[in-house]
Protein backbone atom coordinates (compact mmCIF):
# COMPACT_ATOMS: atom_id res chain seq x y z
CA UNK A 1 0.00 0.00 0.00
CA UNK A 2 0.68 3.55 -0.49
CA UNK A 3 1.73 6.36 1.99
CA UNK A 4 -1.57 8.06 0.71
CA UNK A 5 -3.60 4.69 1.13
CA UNK A 6 -2.22 4.01 4.63
CA UNK A 7 -3.59 7.17 5.31
CA UNK A 8 -7.07 7.04 3.64
CA UNK A 9 -7.44 3.65 5.28
CA UNK A 10 -7.05 4.96 8.72
CA UNK A 11 -9.31 7.58 8.26
CA UNK A 12 -12.10 5.30 6.97
CA UNK A 13 -11.46 3.02 9.85
CA UNK A 14 -11.56 5.65 12.20
CA UNK A 15 -14.89 6.83 10.77
CA UNK A 16 -16.84 3.25 10.13
CA UNK A 17 -15.46 1.60 13.67
CA UNK A 18 -17.40 2.31 16.79
CA UNK A 19 -16.05 2.54 20.18
CA UNK A 20 -18.59 0.47 21.52
CA UNK A 21 -18.10 -2.91 19.01
CA UNK A 22 -17.26 -5.13 21.85
CA UNK A 23 -20.52 -4.48 23.53
CA UNK A 24 -22.19 -4.74 20.63
CA UNK A 25 -20.85 -8.28 20.35
CA UNK A 26 -21.80 -8.90 23.81
CA UNK A 27 -25.29 -8.21 23.44
CA UNK A 28 -25.98 -10.27 20.42
CA UNK A 29 -24.26 -13.24 22.36
CA UNK A 30 -26.53 -12.42 25.19
CA UNK A 31 -29.70 -12.48 23.36
CA UNK A 32 -28.52 -15.89 21.61
CA UNK A 33 -27.53 -17.43 24.97
CA UNK A 34 -30.59 -16.47 26.91
CA UNK A 35 -28.28 -15.16 29.37
CA UNK A 36 -29.86 -11.60 29.36
CA UNK A 37 -33.16 -9.57 29.72
CA UNK A 38 -34.66 -8.79 26.42
CA UNK A 39 -32.12 -5.88 24.98
CA UNK A 40 -33.31 -2.49 25.35
CA UNK A 41 -34.57 -0.71 21.88
CA UNK A 42 -31.39 1.89 22.11
CA UNK A 43 -29.23 -1.64 22.60
CA UNK A 44 -30.30 -3.40 20.06
CA UNK A 45 -30.43 -0.61 17.51
CA UNK A 46 -26.36 -0.29 16.69
CA UNK A 47 -26.92 -4.33 15.76
CA UNK A 48 -29.72 -3.36 13.03
CA UNK A 49 -27.20 -0.98 11.92
CA UNK A 50 -24.66 -3.30 10.57
CA UNK A 51 -27.32 -5.45 8.55
CA UNK A 52 -28.56 -2.46 6.60
CA UNK A 53 -25.89 -2.82 3.91
CA UNK A 54 -27.13 -6.61 3.80
CA UNK A 55 -30.56 -5.82 3.52
CA UNK A 56 -31.40 -7.41 6.18
CA UNK A 57 -32.58 -6.45 10.03
CA UNK A 58 -32.09 -8.00 13.02
CA UNK A 59 -35.24 -8.58 15.73
CA UNK A 60 -34.13 -9.06 19.00
CA UNK A 61 -35.05 -12.48 20.94
CA UNK A 62 -37.03 -12.84 24.00
CA UNK A 63 -34.74 -15.44 25.77
CA UNK A 64 -36.53 -18.30 26.99
CA UNK A 65 -36.19 -18.29 30.67
CA UNK A 66 -38.38 -21.85 31.06
CA UNK A 67 -37.62 -25.14 32.08
CA UNK A 68 -35.39 -26.60 28.68
CA UNK A 69 -34.04 -23.23 28.58
CA UNK A 70 -30.61 -25.00 27.05
CA UNK A 71 -32.30 -27.37 24.92
CA UNK A 72 -34.44 -23.99 23.31
CA UNK A 73 -31.06 -21.96 22.75
CA UNK A 74 -29.35 -25.07 21.27
CA UNK A 75 -32.30 -25.97 18.56
CA UNK A 76 -32.44 -21.37 18.33
CA UNK A 77 -28.97 -21.77 17.51
CA UNK A 78 -28.95 -24.50 14.83
CA UNK A 79 -31.84 -22.57 12.94
CA UNK A 80 -29.56 -19.45 13.15
CA UNK A 81 -26.85 -21.52 11.68
CA UNK A 82 -29.00 -22.64 9.22
CA UNK A 83 -30.06 -19.02 8.14
CA UNK A 84 -26.50 -17.69 8.75
CA UNK A 85 -25.34 -19.62 5.50
CA UNK A 86 -27.14 -17.26 2.90
CA UNK A 87 -25.49 -14.23 4.59
CA UNK A 88 -22.55 -13.00 2.79
CA UNK A 89 -18.83 -12.70 4.55
CA UNK A 90 -19.28 -9.51 7.15
CA UNK A 91 -19.21 -8.77 10.82
CA UNK A 92 -22.45 -9.66 11.57
CA UNK A 93 -22.03 -13.18 10.14
CA UNK A 94 -18.78 -13.43 12.34
CA UNK A 95 -20.95 -12.08 15.35
CA UNK A 96 -23.41 -14.86 14.45
CA UNK A 97 -21.45 -17.45 13.94
CA UNK A 98 -19.15 -16.84 16.83
CA UNK A 99 -22.40 -17.05 19.39
CA UNK A 100 -23.96 -20.26 18.02
CA UNK A 101 -20.40 -21.50 18.75
CA UNK A 102 -20.64 -20.20 22.42
CA UNK A 103 -23.86 -21.96 22.77
CA UNK A 104 -23.49 -25.16 20.90
CA UNK A 105 -20.22 -25.29 22.73
CA UNK A 106 -17.81 -26.03 20.32
CA UNK B 1 -35.95 -0.07 2.57
CA UNK B 2 -33.23 -0.03 -0.40
CA UNK B 3 -30.37 2.47 0.03
CA UNK B 4 -28.68 3.74 -3.42
CA UNK B 5 -25.67 6.25 -3.65
CA UNK B 6 -25.28 8.58 -6.35
CA UNK B 7 -21.63 9.41 -5.70
CA UNK B 8 -18.38 10.54 -7.43
CA UNK B 9 -15.75 12.33 -6.41
CA UNK B 10 -16.01 14.99 -9.38
CA UNK B 11 -18.86 17.77 -9.71
CA UNK B 12 -21.37 18.85 -12.58
CA UNK B 13 -21.42 15.13 -13.60
CA UNK B 14 -25.31 14.73 -12.98
CA UNK B 15 -25.16 13.38 -9.38
CA UNK B 16 -28.68 15.62 -8.41
CA UNK B 17 -30.20 15.38 -11.60
CA UNK B 18 -29.78 11.10 -11.31
CA UNK B 19 -31.51 11.66 -7.45
CA UNK B 20 -34.21 13.50 -8.11
CA UNK B 21 -34.78 11.69 -11.90
CA UNK B 22 -34.94 7.68 -10.28
CA UNK B 23 -36.29 8.88 -7.18
CA UNK B 24 -39.64 10.71 -9.13
CA UNK B 25 -39.72 7.68 -11.51
CA UNK B 26 -39.69 4.85 -8.20
CA UNK B 27 -42.18 7.78 -7.09
CA UNK B 28 -44.12 7.21 -9.91
CA UNK B 29 -44.33 3.33 -9.70
CA UNK B 30 -45.88 3.57 -6.35
CA UNK B 31 -42.86 3.60 -4.08
CA UNK B 32 -42.19 5.54 -0.88
CA UNK B 33 -38.79 7.53 -1.42
CA UNK B 34 -36.91 9.72 0.85
CA UNK B 35 -33.88 11.90 -1.30
CA UNK B 36 -31.22 12.95 0.95
CA UNK B 37 -29.03 15.56 0.53
CA UNK B 38 -25.34 15.26 2.02
CA UNK B 39 -24.21 17.85 0.10
CA UNK B 40 -23.36 21.37 1.75
CA UNK B 41 -23.77 23.13 -1.53
CA UNK B 42 -27.86 21.98 -0.91
CA UNK B 43 -28.44 21.81 -4.95
CA UNK B 44 -30.96 18.75 -4.23
CA UNK B 45 -32.28 21.04 -1.13
CA UNK B 46 -32.97 23.85 -3.40
CA UNK B 47 -34.66 22.18 -6.10
CA UNK B 48 -37.17 22.11 -3.99
CA UNK B 49 -37.44 25.28 -3.28
CA UNK B 50 -35.88 25.14 0.29
CA UNK B 51 -33.21 27.30 1.14
CA UNK B 52 -29.96 25.78 2.69
CA UNK B 53 -28.87 28.82 4.32
CA UNK B 54 -32.17 29.34 6.26
CA UNK B 55 -33.49 26.05 7.56
CA UNK B 56 -33.43 25.47 11.06
CA UNK B 57 -32.94 21.99 10.72
CA UNK B 58 -31.09 19.29 8.64
CA UNK B 59 -29.34 16.10 8.16
CA UNK B 60 -26.17 18.41 10.26
CA UNK B 61 -28.26 18.02 13.52
CA UNK B 62 -28.14 14.89 13.38
CA UNK B 63 -24.39 14.20 13.60
CA UNK B 64 -24.88 15.95 17.31
CA UNK B 65 -26.32 15.49 20.75
CA UNK B 66 -27.29 11.73 19.23
CA UNK B 67 -30.28 12.87 17.62
CA UNK B 68 -29.81 10.10 15.06
CA UNK B 69 -31.30 7.93 17.74
CA UNK B 70 -34.65 9.98 18.09
CA UNK B 71 -36.98 9.25 15.30
CA UNK B 72 -39.33 11.60 15.69
CA UNK B 73 -36.33 14.53 15.48
CA UNK B 74 -35.68 13.03 11.98
CA UNK B 75 -39.31 12.55 10.74
CA UNK B 76 -39.21 16.42 11.85
CA UNK B 77 -36.26 17.55 9.88
CA UNK B 78 -38.01 16.36 6.68
CA UNK B 79 -39.22 18.35 4.24
CA UNK B 80 -42.33 17.94 1.40
CA UNK B 81 -41.33 17.77 -2.49
CA UNK B 82 -43.37 17.96 -5.80
CA UNK B 83 -44.80 14.18 -5.02
CA UNK B 84 -46.48 13.29 -1.48
CA UNK B 85 -44.54 10.23 -1.47
CA UNK B 86 -41.36 11.58 -1.77
CA UNK B 87 -40.07 13.23 1.21
CA UNK B 88 -36.62 14.99 1.47
CA UNK B 89 -34.06 14.94 4.19
CA UNK B 90 -32.36 18.67 3.76
CA UNK B 91 -28.44 19.44 3.86
CA UNK B 92 -27.61 22.61 5.57
CA UNK B 93 -24.78 24.95 4.98
CA UNK B 94 -23.25 23.91 7.95
CA UNK B 95 -22.31 20.64 6.97
CA UNK B 96 -19.60 22.03 5.33
CA UNK B 97 -17.72 22.40 9.10
CA UNK B 98 -18.53 18.87 9.84
CA UNK B 99 -15.19 17.61 8.63
CA UNK B 100 -13.75 19.82 11.47
CA UNK B 101 -16.77 19.13 14.14
CA UNK B 102 -16.65 15.84 14.31
CA UNK B 103 -12.92 15.36 13.51
CA UNK B 104 -11.34 12.75 15.75
CA UNK B 105 -14.27 10.96 17.34
CA UNK B 106 -14.99 7.06 16.26
CA UNK B 107 -17.84 6.19 14.52
CA UNK B 108 -18.93 9.12 12.88
CA UNK B 109 -19.16 7.51 9.56
CA UNK B 110 -22.20 5.28 10.50
CA UNK B 111 -24.47 8.34 11.58
CA UNK B 112 -26.88 8.15 8.13
CA UNK B 113 -26.64 4.60 8.56
CA UNK B 114 -28.24 4.53 11.97
CA UNK B 115 -30.72 7.38 11.23
CA UNK B 116 -31.81 5.79 8.17
CA UNK B 117 -32.01 2.41 10.23
CA UNK B 118 -34.94 4.90 12.39
CA UNK B 119 -36.77 5.33 9.24
CA UNK B 120 -36.55 1.68 8.14
CA UNK B 121 -40.53 0.79 7.59
CA UNK B 122 -41.33 4.35 6.86
CA UNK B 123 -40.06 4.19 2.94
CA UNK B 124 -38.86 1.76 0.36
CA UNK B 125 -35.94 3.87 -0.80
CA UNK B 126 -33.45 5.99 0.02
CA UNK B 127 -31.82 7.77 -2.30
CA UNK B 128 -28.03 10.04 -1.46
CA UNK B 129 -26.58 12.57 -2.88
CA UNK B 130 -23.45 12.97 -1.90
CA UNK B 131 -20.97 15.56 -2.44
CA UNK B 132 -17.84 15.67 -4.87
CA UNK B 133 -15.14 15.32 -1.60
CA UNK B 134 -13.81 12.33 -0.01
CA UNK B 135 -14.83 13.42 3.72
CA UNK B 136 -17.20 12.65 6.53
CA UNK B 137 -20.31 12.78 4.11
CA UNK B 138 -19.24 10.50 1.35
CA UNK B 139 -18.18 7.74 3.88
CA UNK B 140 -21.38 7.97 5.19
CA UNK B 141 -22.89 7.57 2.48
CA UNK B 142 -20.90 4.65 1.34
CA UNK B 143 -21.46 2.60 4.44
CA UNK B 144 -25.00 3.36 4.47
CA UNK B 145 -25.61 2.22 1.09
CA UNK B 146 -26.61 -1.13 -0.51
CA UNK B 147 -25.65 -0.44 -3.97
CA UNK B 148 -23.65 2.62 -5.60
CA UNK B 149 -24.69 4.39 -9.13
CA UNK B 150 -21.31 6.51 -10.05
CA UNK B 151 -22.65 9.14 -12.61
CA UNK B 152 -20.06 9.90 -14.79
CA UNK B 153 -19.51 12.63 -17.58
CA UNK B 154 -19.01 11.69 -21.02
CA UNK B 155 -15.55 13.90 -21.08
CA UNK B 156 -12.00 13.09 -19.83
CA UNK B 157 -11.64 15.21 -16.84
CA UNK B 158 -14.51 13.15 -15.77
CA UNK B 159 -12.64 9.71 -15.68
CA UNK B 160 -10.12 10.73 -13.57
CA UNK B 161 -12.69 11.65 -10.89
CA UNK B 162 -13.98 7.82 -11.93
CA UNK B 163 -10.94 6.56 -11.36
CA UNK B 164 -10.78 8.08 -7.73
CA UNK B 165 -14.12 7.24 -6.87
CA UNK B 166 -13.46 3.86 -7.81
CA UNK B 167 -10.37 3.58 -5.42
CA UNK B 168 -12.06 5.53 -2.50
CA UNK B 169 -15.38 2.69 -2.95
CA UNK B 170 -12.27 -0.07 -2.56
CA UNK B 171 -10.91 1.12 0.47
CA UNK B 172 -14.03 1.61 1.94
CA UNK B 173 -14.94 -1.87 0.85
CA UNK B 174 -12.07 -2.99 2.77
CA UNK B 175 -12.44 -1.31 5.96
CA UNK B 176 -16.24 -2.85 6.19
CA UNK B 177 -15.43 -5.76 5.03
CA UNK B 178 -17.87 -6.15 2.54
CA UNK B 179 -18.76 -6.02 -0.92
CA UNK B 180 -20.58 -3.22 -2.25
CA UNK B 181 -22.16 -3.58 -5.90
CA UNK B 182 -21.77 -0.17 -8.23
CA UNK B 183 -22.82 0.74 -11.94
CA UNK B 184 -21.02 3.35 -13.65
CA UNK B 185 -23.36 5.74 -15.42
CA UNK B 186 -22.34 7.90 -18.34
CA UNK B 187 -24.26 11.31 -18.28
CA UNK B 188 -24.30 14.26 -20.47
CA UNK B 189 -23.77 12.30 -23.40
CA UNK B 190 -23.55 13.84 -26.55
CA UNK B 191 -23.44 11.79 -29.73
CA UNK B 192 -22.01 15.05 -31.85
CA UNK B 193 -19.63 15.64 -29.64
CA UNK B 194 -16.02 13.51 -30.19
CA UNK B 195 -15.11 14.55 -26.53
CA UNK B 196 -18.37 11.82 -25.44
CA UNK B 197 -17.91 9.30 -28.29
CA UNK B 198 -14.15 9.17 -27.06
CA UNK B 199 -14.54 9.15 -23.19
CA UNK B 200 -17.32 6.56 -23.52
CA UNK B 201 -15.37 4.52 -25.31
CA UNK B 202 -12.44 4.06 -22.77
CA UNK B 203 -14.97 3.93 -19.97
CA UNK B 204 -16.59 0.51 -21.97
CA UNK B 205 -12.59 -0.61 -22.68
CA UNK B 206 -11.52 0.14 -18.73
CA UNK B 207 -14.50 -0.58 -16.84
CA UNK B 208 -16.09 -3.15 -18.51
CA UNK B 209 -18.82 -4.89 -16.69
CA UNK B 210 -19.31 -2.29 -13.90
CA UNK B 211 -20.72 -0.12 -17.17
CA UNK B 212 -24.08 0.68 -17.75
CA UNK B 213 -24.53 -0.26 -21.37
CA UNK B 214 -26.88 2.80 -22.16
CA UNK B 215 -25.75 6.23 -21.81
CA UNK B 216 -27.97 9.34 -20.17
CA UNK B 217 -27.97 12.59 -22.52
CA UNK B 218 -28.16 15.91 -22.85
CA UNK B 219 -31.51 17.24 -22.13
CA UNK B 220 -32.63 20.71 -21.82
CA UNK B 221 -35.89 19.48 -20.56
CA UNK B 222 -34.39 18.32 -17.02
CA UNK B 223 -32.92 21.42 -16.46
CA UNK B 224 -36.22 23.05 -17.68
CA UNK B 225 -37.52 20.92 -14.50
CA UNK B 226 -34.93 21.89 -11.55
CA UNK B 227 -36.24 25.56 -12.34
CA UNK B 228 -39.83 24.61 -12.15
CA UNK B 229 -39.10 22.21 -8.91
CA UNK B 230 -40.95 19.70 -10.21
CA UNK B 231 -39.54 15.88 -11.01
CA UNK B 232 -38.42 15.64 -14.54
CA UNK B 233 -41.24 12.99 -15.31
CA UNK B 234 -43.89 15.55 -14.04
CA UNK B 235 -43.22 18.20 -17.01
CA UNK B 236 -42.58 15.43 -19.59
CA UNK B 237 -42.64 11.82 -19.10
CA UNK B 238 -41.51 11.15 -22.56
CA UNK B 239 -38.57 12.81 -22.66
CA UNK B 240 -35.46 11.54 -24.07
CA UNK B 241 -33.73 12.09 -20.55
CA UNK B 242 -36.46 10.45 -18.22
CA UNK B 243 -36.81 7.76 -20.69
CA UNK B 244 -32.87 6.85 -20.46
CA UNK B 245 -33.52 7.02 -16.80
CA UNK B 246 -36.77 4.65 -16.78
CA UNK B 247 -34.34 2.54 -18.34
CA UNK B 248 -31.42 2.82 -15.93
CA UNK B 249 -33.85 2.50 -13.10
CA UNK B 250 -34.95 -1.12 -14.49
CA UNK B 251 -31.59 -2.14 -14.67
CA UNK B 252 -30.44 -1.35 -11.24
CA UNK B 253 -33.87 -2.70 -9.48
CA UNK B 254 -33.04 -5.67 -11.47
CA UNK B 255 -35.69 -6.07 -13.95
CA UNK B 256 -32.84 -6.04 -16.74
CA UNK B 257 -29.95 -7.92 -16.23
Amino acid sequence: MSGNTDVLMGYFDSLLTTVDEDPRKAIVSDLLAGAAAQAPEEEYKPVATDTIALGMRVIPLKPPLKVNAVAINRITALRLLHVVQTIPPSRLKLHVLSCCAGVLDV
Amino acid sequence: MKIWSISNQKGGVGKTTSVVSLGGLLADQGHRVLLVDLDPHGSLTSYFGQDPDGLERSLYHLFFEQRWRNVDYIRDTLKPTSLPNVSMLPATTSLATLERQVSGQDGMGLVLARSLAQLWDDYDYALLDTPPILGVLLVNALAACQQLVIPTQTEHLALKGLERMVHTLKMVMKSQKRELPYTIVPTLFDRRTSASLTSLKEMRRTYQGALWDEAIPVDTRLRDASHEGIFPHQLDPNTRGVRAYRHLLAQLSGEKR
